[in-house]
């Protein structure tokens, strides 16, 4: 029998065995590829944390930066509740940080288990829409505090790790945990030269960037044509990282 | 129609009838990556190995396939390599997969490849069509290529993340920012293209100059 291409039968059927014989390798090529991802994504941020509060730690050692990442004390705001699974998840609620600058108590915090941090992670690798986490350790016998912080960038979400001293009044380091602004312009809020900047700054009344630069306290150098990007990270550091962190060291501050 | 040989389809692609400047496909991702070389490097490998793979398939399938509903499996076979493009430098290159951003899932609407998966493709066998494809690519490598390598030094003062100039070029605010930004990239585009033109026709002349000559007369 001669098959008619042209035929409605025939074309229905062809295109629906096409799509089969693509979709299924697509299918398995992502399900395989998708752990090696995962760990990866997952691996910057423990990285990028334990940076941010000062703490040494590189991607080229993977497992003793996540045995370090585990020993930090964690926190989140939200509530509780379970996933169709069963599992543990945290449904997280717009933060109310004005309410919180003025009454410190506001704050709710809740502990939280690392693997609920990792599913998280997870269902944000490509939206970097990460809720709040706060850390909480002690280097040399001093508290620090840490925290990712994400906020409105040009493009999409810009997520911070901001960490601070035991007083709150000096950051520890700043990383960029996710972007998506302009690559090679905005972008570059991600390289090193860049965040390397805010280590030990004393923000003070809030980090500024002007004619000043790097030379102030709280100065920073922005990104030449990347003002919006520049600003985003600012504004996330000022209104929503130090806020919370300030609220964190009211709750959790002093000594043991 | 014949079937052309591999030597015309390899002249033609990057030379006479190159993609970009002849052609004038592909401008987005032209203006969008090539401020970096090792970026330029990797989308422009993606797209020939998209176009070449992409061709050979529908090529095969060619008889197949209804001419009213060829679209649909275009797309579905230019989408097929691009997002397993893309898991593969989600999982094994992280970093280019960040920078290249939303430009590697962009090359299923990339023009190169609509247009040889359009023309080429369903009028030739599978191996020469995979062969336009690629060489397709190469001519959109060798044009990105060049531009990259003139806007990363100006940009960054580097060639694929190594130094050329002294530090100073950036740290002092000289370099240009322009050339980071993708309307560098248009004015650098024209000048190619301009050069090339003036070229090509210079070539076309001196071939069709002999012609008036035999035919014992001019216009």
């Amino acid at each position: 029998m001669k098959l008619n291409k042209d035929g409605h039968v025939f074309t229905i059927l062809f295109t629906f065995v096409c799509t089969v014989v693509l979709v299924f390798p697509l299918t398995l090529a992502y399900v395989g590829t998708k752990p090696i991802a995962d760990d990866y994504w997952r691996l910057q941020h423990y990285v990028k944390t334990l940076q941010s509060m000062g703490i040494p730690a590189d991607v080229l050692h993977p497992a003793e930066a996540k045995a370090a990442y585990e020993k930090l004390e964690k926190y989140t705001i939200g509530t509780f509740t379970k996933d169709s699974a069963g599992k543990d998840i945290v449904e997280y609620a717009p933060i109310d940080f004005s309410g919180i600058a003025q009454n410190p108590a506001k704050l709710v915090l809740l502990p939280i288990k690392d693997e609920v941090i990792n599913k998280a992670l997870q269902d944000t690798s490509y939206t970097g829409n990460l809720p709040v986490f706060f850390y909480v350790t002690e280097v040399d016998g001093q508290k620090r505090f840490g925290g990712d912080f994400t906020g409105p960038g040009l493009w999409g979400n810009v997520s911070l790790a901001v960490g601070v001293n035991a007083t709150g009044d000096q950051l520890t380091g700043m990383r960029v945990l996710f972007n998506v602004e302009t690559p090679g312009l905005g972008g570059r809020i991600g390289e090193t030269w860049f965040t390397d900047q805010f280590k030990d700054k004393k923000p003070g009344t809030g980090m500024v960037f002007n004619q000043a630069g790097a030379s102030a306290e709280n100065g920073f150098d922005a990104i030449a044509g990347a003002t919006i990007s520049s600003t985003a990270v600012k504004d996330t550091i000022n209104q929503r990282g130090l806020v919370l962190l300030k609220a964190l060291i009211a709750q959790k501050g002093g000594t043991k | 129609m014949s079937t052309p040989t591999y030597k015309q389809v390899w002249k033609e692609n990057l030379n006479m009838n190159n993609p970009v400047l002849v052609q004038v496909l592909g401008i987005c991702s032209t203006l969008a990556v090539t401020n970096k070389v090792v970026n330029t490097l990797i989308m422009t490998v993606g797209v020939s190995l998209v176009t070449a793979f992409a061709s050979y398939t529908l090529s095969w399938i060619r008889h197949l396939i209804a001419r009213r509903v060829r679209m649909i499996f275009q797309v579905l076979a230019i989408t097929f390599y691009v997002v397993l493009l893309q898991l593969i430098l989600n999982a094994f290159a992280p970093e280019v997969a960040r920078s290249l951003g939303p430009y590697v899932g962009l090359i299923i609407t990339n023009c190169i490849v609509m247009g040889r998966t359009e023309t080429f493709a369903p009028a030739n066998p599978p191996l020469i069509s995979w062969w336009d494809g690629f060489t397709s690519g190469l001519g959109y490598m060798l044009v990105l290529g060049t531009m990259s390598l003139i806007r990363e030094p100006l940009a960054f003062g580097t060639i694929a993340d190594i130094p050329i100039f002294p530090p100073e070029y950036v740290s002092s605010g000289n370099n240009w920012t322009i050339a980071i930004m993708a309307p560098s990239a248009f004015f650098l585009v024209a000048i190619i293209i301009w050069v090339f033109k003036t070229r090509a026709l210079k070539v076309e002349a001196a071939a069709k100059a002999p012609k008036p000559a035999t035919a014992g007369g001019t216009k």
